[in-house]
């Protein structure tokens, strides 16, 4: 088996060292993200801000540097990528819940009406079957 | 030229990691490479959905989600999350050794890649048992009395159980699969031995299933007061 | 013409795939692609069977304004059988699986599909789901429509939903399977000299099919299992009662089901443009643009979802979105139509069977595809949302279109599948009846669709006036029935009985009939190296390829 020598020899091996900084940027990243959590900044969309980027970032290094897309075929690449049509999913599909109370002109949806509900009539026993015709509301 | 070559190798050589289908190790790798991911995004998709659904009902119920959370062990979940990246750790090293064709580096870093696996389920099940003796599985036995509204803390549970639940059906399948992969290696079994891919192929599915766990973990336990 | 290099004598033809053998095991434990492609040929055939038997039902019970022998409940189930069967079971698997399993190693020119044993798996895990399907069936059936629109799945009905959610989610992975052997196969495995360009409209049409069944289908295996959740632990995810959202499911839904339409459509495209070019001579117009669509098709389609819920309460600023780019689809369909057309047009055109089916597939996806863009625009689809205009439009792309383009690629790829030929008047004559039995049972569901007919209905009394439509929609049927069924006898027939046919009966350009028919087990015995461009017709042209070809050998060989 000539060929799978051959082959081995072709492909880079990273070193133990680029796997430890790795993990070591991902231990303190994993810290970061429990310290950011018990701070309030204020409000909760930072927070969630801070969360999210560095779990992109976690994964971003994951990505690159533990699956070795950076070394990778571009085909690879694509397909890596790929993975992230499903924000357009996402996307989209906010757009719809943002846009549905949004009025053509003002005052078209009357002066109290909401378009999305509040869902005020979540069962407070939620082991039961919902009655279809509870009133009691 | 290559494919001549090919060609003899495929006709005198059934034993070795190459399949029939092949033309050369080459090839075999890129296409598995190719399927791989291919399937990776499939379960990109697969999760995706499940967070949509967590954020969608997360920004419509953000109090009741954040009364719900309170429930939840931050701590021994951040301790699976270093877990998680530690076995990811060891998985890129097994990998790496397999590369190097370090048989005896291989089974020391799949090792502990098994080792972590069990870690995590146990602490899993140690979480999901608490719940359970709490009510708060959702179903009939479902019983909640907390600040949130019992029937979105149901909705959360759900929503908890079922995407942790199915990140830990990852995991178990995991530790098949690693240890179908070490028992290769520890048999000295050529598919194994003489081309990197199945390990490279068994490390990039756990990078995902520690992907997964990496936003989950904020996701879940982590939720600031709105 | 030939593939193999003739350098020396001739071989003794070599064994065949159907020789390779004779156990009951070598077949349900093969991992080679085109055995494979048998097992599914049966399998999806017997599923058409039984969703046909469904169709049969309904258009009975449809005969008379109140009903003829079903009740209510028992109706509800029968179309949801359908349903489910036709579209998770036949239309879904039906190209890709049987013929594309079969052909797209031969037209790449490799041994076998990337993923043998995943391929076989893939045959498993359908058939547990069709089995699944079945027990659901002998369970008493399932009553949510296709669609498992909650709250009605997730609360309400008593049927069998857990079951089907189960067979629908399996069906799924299945599907996911074959898309990743496809893509694999298709990137890392054409023979030397195969360029991108030089692949036929058919493996494209493949690649993007595969592209989308990994993107859309886990969506709806976990939207799928999300319904079965809350099913059984009331959760709240769907269902208003429980703080759910059922716009949410719908989005999931669609999210999938929309792109699920191109997977059971871009098949057929490939089949036929293979079929217009074999049948009229000429190499496919517009080549690059008929690829290229396929890919268009298969991004658009992950963006038009919306177009089924315009009247289910999502923002009606999306909706404009969505109509827009739901007509936006109609571009990349439309470079298609014309370019079959236009490869028509001058061409020395045979009316064989399968290009009887072939012309056949664009008058009726012409119908459907601009009946479509009626749905497509928001104030049409308000009076036409849920009517029999929805349910003629969809079977005039998903059976005018698919069952078409799948008949008649098995009508002309047949003899490679098994060395013989079928009686081609028989052919001519059960295509030409599908044709006209189509057009007889779904046009007339046009018109009473717009006069109001609402699908999923089996009671129209208070509009007696309906019933002519229906009766002729049910006349029609049985006359469809009559042409889906001659082809399983003929064709079976010619499996003994058949003309023993050359390698290549049609004179067809593909690297599929440059190996023997019924091709050996590694599909070709040497490799294949192409140094022609796809779809060359020309004889003179052909010649010198071929001298071309051996210099290259023997430069290769030294």
């Amino acid at each position: 088996m000539s060929h799978s020598n051959d082959h081995a020899a072709n492909h880079h091996v990273d070193s133990v060292g680029t796997y430890i900084a790795t993990f070591g940027a991902l231990t303190i990243l994993m810290i970061a993200t429990i310290a950011a959590a018990q701070v309030n900044f204020g409000h909760s969309i930072v927070n969630n801000i801070i969360a999210m980027t560095i779990a992109i970032l976690k994964a971003t290094l994951v990505i690159a540097i533990f699956m070795a897309v950076r070394r990778s075929s571009g085909l690879v690449k694509l397909y890596a990528i790929g993975g992230f049509v499903w924000f357009l999913l996402f996307f989209i599909m906010f757009c719809d819940y943002a846009t549905r109370s949004w009025e053509p002109v003002k005052g078209w949806y009357g002066e109290e009406s909401k378009v999305v509900p509040d869902y005020p009539h979540v069962t407070d026993h939620p082991g039961e079957r919902p009655e279809k015709h509870d009133s009691g509301h | 030229m290559a494919a001549i070559a090919a060609e003899q190798a495929h006709s005198h050589d059934h034993h070795g990691p190459l399949h029939h289908q092949f033309e050369d190790l080459d090839q075999q790798n890129e296409a598995y490479l190719v399927g791989m991911w291919a399937f990776l995004v499939q379960e990109v998709m697969f999760f995706g959905a499940l967070f949509l659904t967590y954020t969608l009902m997360r920004w419509q119920y953000p109090m009741d989600w954040y009364f719900a959370h309170n429930e939840l062990d931050w701590k021994l979940a951040g301790f699976n999350t270093f877990n998680l990246l530690l076995s990811s750790f060891f998985a890129a090293m097994g990998v790496r050794s397999a590369q190097l064709k370090d048989r005896k580096g291989v089974l020391l870093w799949l090792g502990g890649v098994l080792l972590c696996c069990l870690v995590f389920l146990g602490i899993k099940y140690v979480e999901y048992a608490l719940k359970w003796e709490h009510h708060l599985v959702p179903g009939p036995s479902f019983f909640y009395q907390g600040e949130a509204n019992p029937g979105v803390a149901q909705m959360f549970f759900g929503l908890y159980f079922a995407m942790t639940g199915l990140h830990g059906i990852h995991v178990a399948v995991g530790l098949i699969v690693f240890g179908i992969l070490w028992l290769m290696w520890y048999f000295r079994k050529t598919i194994v031995t003489e081309d990197y891919m199945p390990t490279e192929m068994c490390g990039l599915y756990w990078h995902f299933v520690d992907l997964v766990w990496i936003f989950l973990y904020p996701l879940f336990y982590l939720i600031p007061h709105p | 013409m030939s593939a193999v290099p003739a350098t020396q004598a001739p071989a003794p033809k070599p064994k065949s795939y159907l020789e390779n053998g004779h156990t009951v095991a070598s077949w349900l434990l093969t991992g080679d692609h085109k055995r494979i492609a048998i097992l599914y040929l049966i399998s999806v055939s017997i599923f058409f069977l039984v969703g046909g038997i469904a169709a049969g039902m309904i258009r009975t019970e449809l005969l008379l304004p109140k009903g003829v022998f079903l009740e209510n409940d028992s109706y509800n189930k029968v179309f949801t059988l359908h349903g489910i069967v036709m579209i998770f079971f036949f239309l879904i698997p039906a190209i890709p699986a049987v013929l594309g399993n079969f052909l797209i190693p031969l037209m790449v020119g490799a041994r076998d599909l990337a993923f043998p044993r995943l391929n076989l798996l893939s045959w498993y895990v359908y058939m547990a789901a069709g089995t699944l399907g079945v027990i659901v069936i002998l369970l008493g059936g399932v009553d949510t429509g296709w669609t498992f629109y909650t709250p009605y799945s997730s609360l309400y009905s008593n049927s069998q939903v857990g079951l089907t959610i189960a067979a629908a989610f399996l069906a799924g992975f299945s599907s996911i399977f074959t898309g990743i052997n496809f893509i694999a196969t298709i990137h890392k495995m054409r023979a030397p000299g195969l360029t991108w360009f030089r692949l036929p409209l058919f493996v494209w049409a493949h690649y993007a099919t595969s592209v989308i069944i990994i993107l859309g289908t886990p969506v709806i295996a976990i939207t799928l299992l999300l319904v079965g959740v809350e099913r059984v632990f009331r959760i709240g995810i769907f269902s208003p009662e429980l703080g759910g959202d059922p716009i949410l499911f719908q989005h999931l839904f669609w999210f999938y089901s929309h792109p699920a339409v191109y997977i059971m459509i871009l098949p057929a495209m490939g089949v036929i443009s293979e079929l217009i070019s074999a049948f009229s001579r000429r190499p496919v117009f517009g080549y690059h643009f008929v690829a290229f669509s396929s890919l268009a098709i298969a991004g658009l389609g992950f963006l038009v979802w919306g177009h089924h819920m315009f009247v289910s309460g999502q923002s009606m600023y999306q909706g404009v979105v969505f109509s827009l780019i739901s007509f936006l689809v109609a571009v990349p369909s439309a470079i298609k139509v014309f370019n079959w057309t236009a490869t028509i047009y001058k061409g020395t055109v045979k009316l064989d069977t399968p290009m009887i089916y072939a012309l056949g597939f664009i008058g009726l996806f012409l119908i459907g595809g601009l009946t479509g863009l009626y749905l497509s625009s928001m104030a049409t689809d308000i009076h036409l949302h849920d009517t029999y205009f929805v349910v003629a439009h969809f079977h005039y792309v998903m059976v005018g279109g698919t069952i078409m383009g799948y008949l008649g690629g098995i009508h002309f790829w047949w003899p490679k599948m098994f060395g013989r030929m079928y009686p081609d008047n028989w052919g001519k004559l059960s295509a030409v009846i599908v044709f006209i039995g189509f057009n007889l049972t779904f046009m007339p569901q046009f018109v009473v669709g717009y006069l109001g007919m609402p699908r999923r209905y089996h009671y129209y009394y208070l509009q007696p006036e309906f019933q002519p439509y229906h009766i002729m929609s049910t006349l029609g049927s049985s006359v469809l029935g009559v042409g889906y069924f001659m082809p399983v006898l003929y064709l079976l027939w010619s499996l003994k009985y058949g003309k023993k046919v050359g390698d290549n009966p049609w004179g067809a350009s593909g690297l599929e009939w440059e190996t023997s028919s019924p091709p050996p087990t590694t599909n070709f015995l040497e490799m294949p190296i192409v140094t022609k461009e796809v779809y060359t017709y020309d004889a003179e042209k052909a010649e010198e390829e071929f001298e071309h070809r051996q210099e290259l050998i023997e430069e290769v060989t030294g």
